[in-house]
């Protein structure tokens, strides 16, 4: 059952923050909401919670139609960028909230928030105030207020980004093992792609208030649908080159020997995604291209930049013409000021549309 | 900005209605205690009405307002009015930062202090009067006897047309000081200190930080207080109307003292009420002015976009 | 070489006790003169050169306000009629602020402007109306009209601060409530009220204040029943003969009441006095 939005619109006066959506959640799948700032995900999390109302489109929470349901109606956990917690309560009247107004008995509520708290490791911490608690305490308090109802879905909204690294890092696999055992169907909505492709079962990026592409996080990596997908997952980001199909099927890239190497398939898809001038990207991931001894058939004349040596691996950044672009290798012995050639392997050339 | 504009006011479903329930009262009330009489008002400036003789009132056009440019004792009280204003305002304004900057000093014992100097803004007005005009009497008065010990001949204090206005200018610093103390205090000692830090090693003297660096910074908390003080000293009336009740010679008949003595002493409510409405759009003009002046709206726009 | 260097900060030190205290007696002096003067005899308060310690206090200007000024009554209506404004000032305006910091709302500004525009009306210009209607009306000279005024004079205050009050409290912590399952009624209640109590009592005593303090419009619309206690006061000055312990006493009995709640409540007094725009 999961969750479906049917065709959500939402528009603050003038302005279409959310622009007619569509997606079919499924029980107990960790979905991600990814994209930068002001792109419609937080919005649309919202209008799954009920504290927002659409402007147009149906929510459905267990196939029963939820749009215009008050929050507390719908049977849902959330989670607060800012935690959310109630400064004037300790942390067992925080966790223990959500079931006293739902009336449950005193004795099993001690028990289910001693419990909860204990699988989030602040049982020792239940008499403090949520002041006295670090950013991450905090964050397992507003998880365990949220757990401690067992509902059938939770969402939350970028719960990790008032953490530091390190501490984020722990945090994603302790939520993904949370909302795993316990089967709950789950909405994160993060600008942080590393989130997004660690915990999710699929991501849905957003970009100006659409849904430019919903799929598991590898199939996002590997086969990007937009600029903006290819540009924003994987760091450094997917090199891509401009490119035009032309009247009778050819391709015309900016870097030629990259858009040659598109296979049958990628050029097929480029037939399908081109604009009407026949415009679309080639995309090569970084570290997907190979550096040759200049001259080397297939190969692209390039002028090494700059080389970044990042321990694990080398970015070497590469001029080709008047284009720019990134190569991620093992150690190097190329230097800044070299010319050497780039190959593109043809099993990971990809065909990018552009951005609406 | 779409995220922030839903974090802060979310569109729910029904609850439109709230909104507007939770107004009501409010709007109800402003309406027919605070808007009709003002709009009655209005109206009887355009009257000659005076209960005096009888309910009868003739609607007279704009004759009030005409007369009122020719009454010479209205203008004079708006000016003793202006000059009251402005003096005490600058006054405790300059007596208000110069002690925040002391008490920043925050050395032991100030916080005891401090508290106690903000006693004077809580006492009620008409004691305050009382209280100044039993310190002041000339013959038996306490600061007579005060500055004869220090060698300074008595003064009449407020039973003379040529100290009563510095009189009770005098008064209203000593009871408002206070509130401008407590305001730019607060503004003063949330002040960031990485600024005074680095200008310590750029070698600025502590005149050029303050000049440079404390007033800039205040500018918005100065601003705020000053404006409200210029509020509340044009409509002064308790304090005044218990030392003075406007004399010796008219030289303390601020404008609220004025309007009463026309509203109830010879219950000319026409011509009062016309005099009411000069008075607001004079004090409208003067709050413009210096909002105009000091960039008032920017700064509170400044605030609410933070 | 040294010694200059170790000597002038305390010769700066010094001087600024000197400053602060020397300020704080000027703005202390009157308070004590009042309290004193109170607690004096008729006698002790014509000497001169005039007494500041060695005279025996007595309370028979206490005594007296209740004997000669009826200062129970005024009392007992300055306490009815200023708990009535600030309860109506309060209830509307907290309501209002609600609204104001947490709904869509059209027409926001219209009501903003109405709002800051009472509160710079001189109580001057509205009280010829307000004689007028309260004749006709009846109500000359009651409680129902200085708690209406008051009421009023308080409710612009309220909307404008509680809505900063309001706006301190980060929404989440009231949409963590409503997914917990409250409504929006018991979201307020329960997470919101405790956390606005502090404000609320702070405005509270501010409305107190005003209301409580008041002379011009409670001189003018009553006369005998409905008279407050700044009322009586100013009535011990007579023309002729001023009855300065009696007068004395009104006034520290008055004042007494805000300067203990004020100072109870300093810490957010400068928030509610700059209309929330200074954080103390």
């Amino acid at each position: 059952m999961g969750i479906q939005i049917k065709n959500l619109v939402k528009r603050f006066g003038s302005l279409t923050v959310v622009n007619d959506i569509s997606v079919d959640i499924k029980d107990g799948e960790f979905f991600t909401l990814l994209g930068s700032s002001g792109c419609g995900k937080t919005t649309t999390l919202r209008m799954i919670a009920g504290l927002e109302t659409p402007s147009e489109g149906k929510v459905f929470i267990h196939g029963k139609d939820v749009t215009y349901a008050e929050p507390r109606h719908r049977d849902i956990a959330m989670a607060f960028q800012d935690y959310g917690l109630y400064p004037n309560m300790s942390v067992f009247e925080n966790i223990e909230f959500p079931l006293k107004i739902r009336k449950m008995p005193e004795a099993e509520r001690r028990k289910k928030v001693e419990e909860t708290a204990g699988t989030l490791g602040i049982g020792d911490y239940l008499g403090r105030k949520p002041a006295q608690m670090s950013g991450g305490q905090r964050q397992r308090v507003s998880l365990a207020r949220a757990l401690v109802r067992n509902p059938k879905v939770f969402l939350m909204d970028e719960p990790l980004s008032n953490l530091d690294a390190k501490l984020r890092a722990v945090m994603r696999t302790e939520i993904r093992r949370l909302v795993t055992e316990q089967g709950i169907t789950t909405v994160y909505v993060t600008h942080d792609q590393i989130e997004a492709m660690s915990m999710a079962d699929r991501i849905a990026v957003m970009y100006k208030g659409d849904m430019v592409q919903v799929a598991p996080p590898l199939e996002i990596y590997d086969r990007p649908a937009t600029r903006f997908v290819a540009d924003f997952i994987g760091s450094p980001p997917m090199n891509l080159f401009s490119a035009e199909l032309s009247k009778g099927g050819r391709v015309v890239c900016q870097i030629q020997e990259f858009g040659q190497a598109l296979d049958e398939t990628e050029r097929h898809r480029a037939t399908q995604m081109a604009d009407q001038h026949g415009h679309f990207s080639v995309g090569v991931r970084p570290e997907h291209l190979q550096c040759v001894a200049a001259g080397t058939a297939g190969s692209a004349e390039a002028i090494v930049e700059l080389v970044e040596p990042l321990g694990q691996t080398t970015n070497i950044y590469l001029l080709s013409g008047d284009q720019r672009y990134i190569v991620v290798t093992d150690r190097t012995t190329v230097e800044a000021g070299d010319t050497i050639g780039v190959i593109a392997p043809r099993e990971h050339v990809r065909a990018v549309a552009r951005d609406r | 900005m779409p995220k922030t504009q839903s974090a802060d006011k979310a569109q729910r479903a029904g609850e439109g209605k709230i909104a507007t329930l939770l107004m009501a009262p409010t709007v109800i009330v402003m309406t027919v205690v605070g808007l009709y009489p003002l709009l009655h008002s209005l109206y009887l400036s355009l009257t000659n009405y005076n209960p005096t003789y009888g309910d009868a009132k003739e609607f007279i056009g704009l004759a009030n307002y005409v007369y009122a440019f020719e009454d010479g004792q209205f203008w004079h009280s708006i000016l003793i009015t202006l000059i009251f204003t402005a003096a005490s305002v600058s006054i405790s304004l300059v007596l208000a930062v110069l002690l925040s900057l002391l008490f920043n000093l925050r050395f032991p014992g100030f916080m005891i202090l401090r508290t106690v100097i903000l006693i004077p803004m809580l006492i009620t007005p008409v004691a305050v009067g009382i209280t100044w005009r039993i310190m002041m009497m000339p013959d038996l008065g306490v600061l007579n006897y005060l500055m004869g010990l220090i060698g300074i001949p008595p003064a009449l204090w407020a039973g003379s047309s040529s100290t009563a206005l510095l009189s009770v200018i005098l008064v209203d610093v000593w009871q408002w000081t206070p509130f401008m103390f407590l305001i730019i205090y607060a503004g003063i000692s949330s002040l960031p200190k990485t600024p005074f830090e680095a200008a310590a090693i750029d070698g600025a003297s502590p005149w050029r930080m303050f000049v440079s660096l404390t007033l800039p910074m205040l500018k918005p908390v100065i601003v705020i207080a000053t404006l409200l003080r210029i509020v509340d000293a044009f409509r002064t009336y308790d304090t005044i109307y218990t030392i003075t009740r406007g004399g010796p010679d008219f030289a303390t008949d601020v404008v609220s003292v004025y309007l009463q003595r026309v509203n109830f002493r010879f219950f000319d409510l026409g011509y009062g009420s016309a005099l009411s409405w000069l008075t607001l759009i004079i004090v409208l003009v003067v709050v413009l002015l210096f909002v105009r002046l000091t960039g008032f709206m920017k700064l509170v726009a400044d605030k609410e976009n933070r | 070489m040294s010694k200059p260097k170790t000597l002038r900060p305390v010769l700066q030190g010094l001087g600024a006790y000197a400053l602060a205290i020397l300020a704080t007696l000027f703005f202390a002096f009157p308070v004590f003169w009042m309290a004193s003067s109170s607690l004096k005899s008729e006698l002790d308060i014509s000497q001169y050169p005039p007494v500041f310690t060695s005279f025996e206090p007595s309370l028979v200007n206490y005594a007296e306000l209740f004997t000669q000024l009826d200062a129970l009554d005024a009392f007992i209506n300055s306490a009815v009629i200023v708990a009535m404004a600030t309860s109506l000032a309060m209830i509307c305006g907290t309501m209002a602020a609600y609204a104001l910091a947490r709904f869509d709302m059209k027409g926001k500004e219209v009501m903003a402007f109405e709002v800051l525009s009472i509160r710079m009306l001189p109580p001057i210009v509205s009280v010829i109306p307000m004689f007028i209607i309260a004749r006709t009306l009846g109500i000359f000279d009651t409680y129902w009209l200085l708690a209406a005024a008051y009421g009023l004079a308080g409710l612009p205050f309220v909307v404008w601060v509680m809505r900063v009050f309001i706006q301190d409290i980060p929404q989440s912590i009231e949409e963590a409530a409503m997914i917990d399952g409250c409504s929006r009624f018991e979201t307020f209640w329960r997470v919101t009220l405790p956390l606005l109590l502090p404000g609320l009592a702070a405005t509270m005593v501010i409305v107190f204040m005003f209301s409580w303090n008041e002379f011009l419009l409670a001189s003018m619309l009553t006369s005998q029943e409905a008279k407050t206690l700044p009322v009586i006061a100013a009535n011990a000055i007579k023309p002729k003969s001023i009855a300065w312990g009696l007068a004395s006493a009104a006034g520290v009995m008055m004042s007494l009441p805000v300067v203990v709640l004020v100072l109870l409540m300093q810490r957010y007094l400068v928030r509610g006095l700059t209309l929330g725009a200074v954080k103390g």
